[in-house]
C-alpha cells in the first residue's frame, strides 16, 4: 500500500515537472514569436532605407550601375578590364557604420 | 483493543488477571506510539512541503497553459520576410464587485495607460452589479506585468493571441484584417480562414505554418514610396500601382494609396483607404489602344504600316478628336506611338463590333476575377454594343474594368499571348495544362516593339530609364462624375520590363492628378515618369540587367555599331512612317525627347 502511495506521489511530481516545462516552453516560444516580430519590425525596408540614406549616405542602386557580362566581354574599353591585381581597398561602408555606431557604443560603455 | 490485548496474551504474556491488565497497558502504549509516529510523519511532511513548496504534488490541470485555439499562420513574402505574425498579448479585465477603491483604481490605470479614459473607467468600476468589464485589450507582456504590479484586487490579466503586422502600411490592403478574436475578416486573412483552414492549423505559437505570398516586400515598398511621392507631387486623389510577373501571373507588388496601418484597425474603416486595385473599376483610356492594335495586327485587320485617316471623327452627335491632331493619314504604328484616338476608333470600325467584342472577351475583360485578396466587381461595359461604343472603347472610354483585370489582360498581350490569372499566393509547381492563347506570339513580339517605340519616341518618353528596355503605353482618361465627363482625369501608364524578354508588368494609375503646368495633365507628364522611376528602382531587385544595346539618357550605344547595325534597327525610322506637325514627335531624335537633365535629375533626390 505504501508503495502505491509512493508511486502516486512520484507520478504527480513528474507530472508537475512536465507541466512546468511545458509552461516554460510556452513562455520561451511566446518570447521567440515576439522577438521575431520585433526583428522584422526593426528591419522593415522603410526604416532601413531611411537609415541608409541618413547614416551611410547611400542611394538606391541605378540600373545603369549594373553591367552584364556580355557588355564587359564585348567592350574594347580598357577601363572595364581589371588592370593588375586590385589594390586592397578600404571598405567605405564599414567605416561609415563604425563612425555612426562608435559614439553610441562608447556612450553605452560608460 | 480487546483483540490487541489477546494477541499479546497469546504471544506468551503472563496469564491471569494481573497479566491481562499489563497486556492491555502494553497494547495502549504500542497504539500511542503508532499514532505518535503517524503524526510525526505527517507533520514532517507538512514542514518539508512548507520549506520546499515546489515539491508539493499538484493536480496537473491546475497549471496548464491556456489553449492556443485562435492562433493563425504567419504570412510571409516570397523571400520569407514576415508580413503578419501572432504574438502573445494580454487582455485586462476587471470585476468591479471586488475593487474596493474604484476611483483610486481608475486613476492608477489611467496613469499607466494614457489612452484610457479615467472617468469612464471609474464609472465602470462603480457599477457594483457588474461582475466583468473589459479594461484594455492587446497588452504586450511588459504592459501586462506593469498592470499586474499595480496590485489592484479584482483586476485579472487574460493571456491570448494577437495579430501584428510588422511591416506597417506596406501590403496592408492585400493582407486584410482580423477582428479582435483573431478571425480573418478581409483580404488574405479571410482567404486563409475560408480556403486554407484545414491545411494550416497552428500547433503552438512558435511552430506555426506559414502562408507564402507572391509579394516581394522590397518591390512593394518601392512601389508604395514612389507612388506616395507621385501622389504628393501631382496632388492626386489616389494612386494605384501593380507589379505583375507576366510569365505566371504572380503579383509582386500591389499598392493603393491612401492605405492604412493594419495595426490600427479603425483606420481601415475609412472608405477612401480601400484596395482600389481590386475593388474599383476605372475607365483607363488610351492604354486600351493596346488591345485595339493587337486585335488588328493579330487578326490581319491591318498591318503595322497600313495607314488610317486620323482627322476628327464624327459619330452620331459627338466628335472624336486628338490632342495632337494631324491632317495626314497615320500608320498603325504611329497611331499607337502617338496615341491617336481617331485612328484607333477607325481601326476598331475596320475590325467590326463583333470581332472587337470577341477579342476583349477572350482577354477576360468582361468577367469578374476572383483573387486571394478579394473578388473584383464585374467590369462595366455597354449591354448593346453600337458602333459608337466600339469607337470609344477602342481608345478606352465607355468600358470600365478593375485595374487588376486590365493588368492580367495586358500581361497576355506582352508575354507571348498566354492567358494568365493574377495570384497573390506562390504557385506550387506547374499545373501543366496548356495555357489558353489570346494572341499569336509574333503579334505579342510586335506589340512589345510598338510599346518600346512609345517610350523611345512617343507619348511615353518620360518613362525612359538609362540602360533599361522599358516599353509602355500612356492612358489619359476623362473621369465621369454624375454621368458627365469632367476635366478631371485618370492617368495611367502600363510598362513592360524588359521588352526583349518580358518578365514584369508595371501598372501605374493616378486618380485626378493636377497639372503641374497648364495644359500638361496627360499621363505622359505624370504617370509615365512615375512608372519609369519605379522601374529604375525595382529592376536591380528583380535581376533585370540593363541591356548593353543602347543607353537612352546618354544617347550613346554601349556597342559601337554603325547607324546601319542591326542593334539600332528598332530605332531607325521606317520608310513608311508618317510624321505629325509636332516637332517633338516628328521622327527620331533621342537627344531632344529625353533631355539629360530630365525628370530623374529633379525628382525627389
Amino acid at each position: 500500500m505504501l508503495y502505491t502511495y509512493d508511486l502516486k506521489f512520484k507520478t504527480r511530481k513528474l507530472e508537475t515537472q512536465a507541466q512546468a516545462l511545458v509552461a516554460e516552453l510556452q513562455d520561451e516560444s511566446d518570447f521567440l514569436a515576439l522577438a521575431r516580430a520585433d526583428t522584422t519590425y526593426l528591419s522593415r525596408p522603410e526604416r532601413i532605407e531611411e537609415m541608409a540614406r541618413r547614416e551611410l549616405k547611400l542611394e538606391p542602386i541605378a540600373p545603369a550601375q549594373l553591367v552584364p557580362w556580355k557588355a564587359i566581354l564585348a567592350s574594347e574599353d580598357p577601363s572595364w578590364q581589371p588592370q593588375t591585381a586590385p589594390a586592397p581597398r578600404k571598405d567605405g561602408i564599414a567605416a561609415l557604420i563604425e563612425k555612426a555606431v562608435a559614439p553610441a557604443a562608447a556612450q553605452a560603455l560608460r | 483493543m480487546r483483540t490487541l490485548a489477546s494477541a499479546f496474551q497469546r504471544l506468551g504474556g503472563s496469564p491471569g488477571q494481573k497479566g491481562a491488565a499489563r497486556n492491555a497497558r502494553r497494547a495502549q502504549v504500542l497504539l500511542c506510539l503508532c499514532f505518535a509516529a503517524g503524526f510525526c510523519a505527517v507533520s514532517g511532511r507538512a514542514i518539508y512541503y512548507a520549506a520546499f513548496p515546489g515539491e508539493m504534488p499538484m493536480l496537473a490541470s491546475a497549471g496548464a497553459p491556456p489553449a492556443l485555439a485562435k492562433s493563425r499562420p504567419d504570412i510571409v513574402d516570397r523571400n520569407g520576410r514576415i508580413l503578419a505574425t501572432d504574438i502573445r498579448v494580454y487582455w485586462l479585465a476587471a470585476n468591479p464587485k471586488e475593487i474596493p477603491h474604484a476611483d483610486d483604481a481608475a486613476e492608477k490605470l489611467a496613469a499607466l495607460f494614457p489612452d484610457l479614459n479615467q472617468a469612464a473607467l471609474s464609472r465602470k468600476f462603480h457599477d457594483k452589479a457588474s461582475r466583468f468589464e473589459w479594461v484594455k485589450r492587446g497588452l504586450v507582456p511588459g504592459q501586462a506585468k506593469a498592470a499586474h504590479a499595480l496590485g489592484i484586487p479584482g483586476l485579472s490579466v487574460l493571456a491570448t493571441v494577437g495579430r501584428v503586422y510588422p511591416q506597417g502600411n506596406d501590403a496592408a490592403q492585400i493582407l486584410g484584417l482580423t477582428n479582435v478574436d483573431n478571425e480573418g475578416m478581409s483580404g488574405i486573412e479571410w482567404y486563409i480562414d475560408q480556403k486554407l483552414a484545414g491545411q494550416v492549423a497552428p500547433a503552438s505559437l512558435a511552430k506555426r505554418p506559414i502562408v507564402k505570398l507572391s509579394l516581394d516586400l522590397g518591390v512593394q515598398h518601392v512601389l508604395a514610396e514612389e507612388l506616395g511621392h507621385a501622389m504628393q507631387r501631382y496632388q492626386a486623389a489616389a494612386a494605384l500601382g501593380l507589379v505583375l510577373d507576366v510569365r505566371n501571373g504572380e503579383v509582386l507588388a500591389s499598392v493603393s494609396l491612401p492605405d492604412f496601418d493594419p495595426n490600427r484597425r479603425e483606420q481601415a474603416m475609412d472608405e477612401n483607404r480601400r484596395n482600389r486595385i481590386v475593388t474599383d473599376v476605372y475607365e483607363l483610356g488610351s492604354v486600351f489602344k493596346t488591345f485595339t492594335i493587337a486585335m488588328a495586327l493579330d487578326q490581319n485587320v491591318a498591318g503595322r504600316y497600313d495607314r488610317f485617316d486620323a482627322s476628327p471623327l464624327r459619330i452620331g452627335h459627338f466628335m472624336v478628336r486628338d490632342a495632337h491632331a494631324v491632317r495626314e493619314p497615320m500608320s498603325v504604328e504611329d497611331i499607337y506611338v502617338h496615341s491617336s484616338n481617331t485612328g484607333a476608333a477607325r481601326i476598331a470600325a475596320a475590325a467590326g463590333v463583333a470581332r472587337q467584342q470577341r477579342f476583349l472577351e477572350s482577354l477576360g475583360l468582361f468577367e469578374k476575377l476572383e483573387t486571394e485578396a478579394g473578388t473584383t466587381p464585374k467590369p462595366v461595359f455597354p449591354a448593346a454594343w453600337r458602333p459608337a461604343n466600339a469607337a470609344t472603347i477602342a481608345y478606352g472610354h465607355g468600358i470600365a474594368v478593375p485595374p487588376i483585370v486590365f493588368a492580367s489582360a495586358m500581361a497576355s498581350i506582352v508575354n507571348g499571348g498566354k492567358r494568365i490569372k493574377p495570384a497573390f499566393l506562390l504557385s506550387e509547381g506547374s499545373a501543366d495544362v496548356a495555357p489558353e492563347r489570346a494572341i499569336q506570339p509574333e503579334t505579342s513580339a510586335l506589340m512589345r516593339e510598338l510599346m518600346r517605340l512609345v517610350v523611345q519616341r512617343g507619348t511615353g518618353h518620360r518613362a525612359a530609364a538609362a540602360g533599361l528596355d522599358i516599353g509602355g503605353k500612356t492612358g489619359t482618361a476623362l473621369k465621369v462624375k454624375d454621368g458627365h465627363y469632367t476635366h478631371d482625369v485618370v492617368n495611367s501608364f502600363v510598362a513592360v520590363l524588359p521588352v526583349t524578354d518580358p518578365k514584369y508588368l508595371i501598372l501605374v494609375t493616378l486618380d485626378e492628378p493636377k497639372a503641374e503646368t497648364a495644359d500638361k495633365n496627360e499621363a505622359g507628364y505624370n504617370a509615365a515618369p512615375t512608372a519609369g522611376a519605379i522601374a529604375q528602382r525595382i529592376a536591380p531587385m528583380l535581376d533585370v540587367l540593363p541591356t548593353p544595346r543602347f543607353d537612352e539618357t546618354a544617347a550613346t550605344p554601349y556597342e559601337r555599331g554603325g547607324s546601319n547595325s542591326p542593334q539600332r534597327a528598332v530605332l531607325r525610322k521606317s520608310p513608311y512612317e508618317t510624321s505629325g506637325p509636332d516637332p517633338r514627335y516628328s521622327g527620331y531624335s533621342q537627344r531632344e525627347s529625353v533631355p539629360n537633365s530630365g525628370y530623374f535629375g529633379a525628382y525627389g533626390r
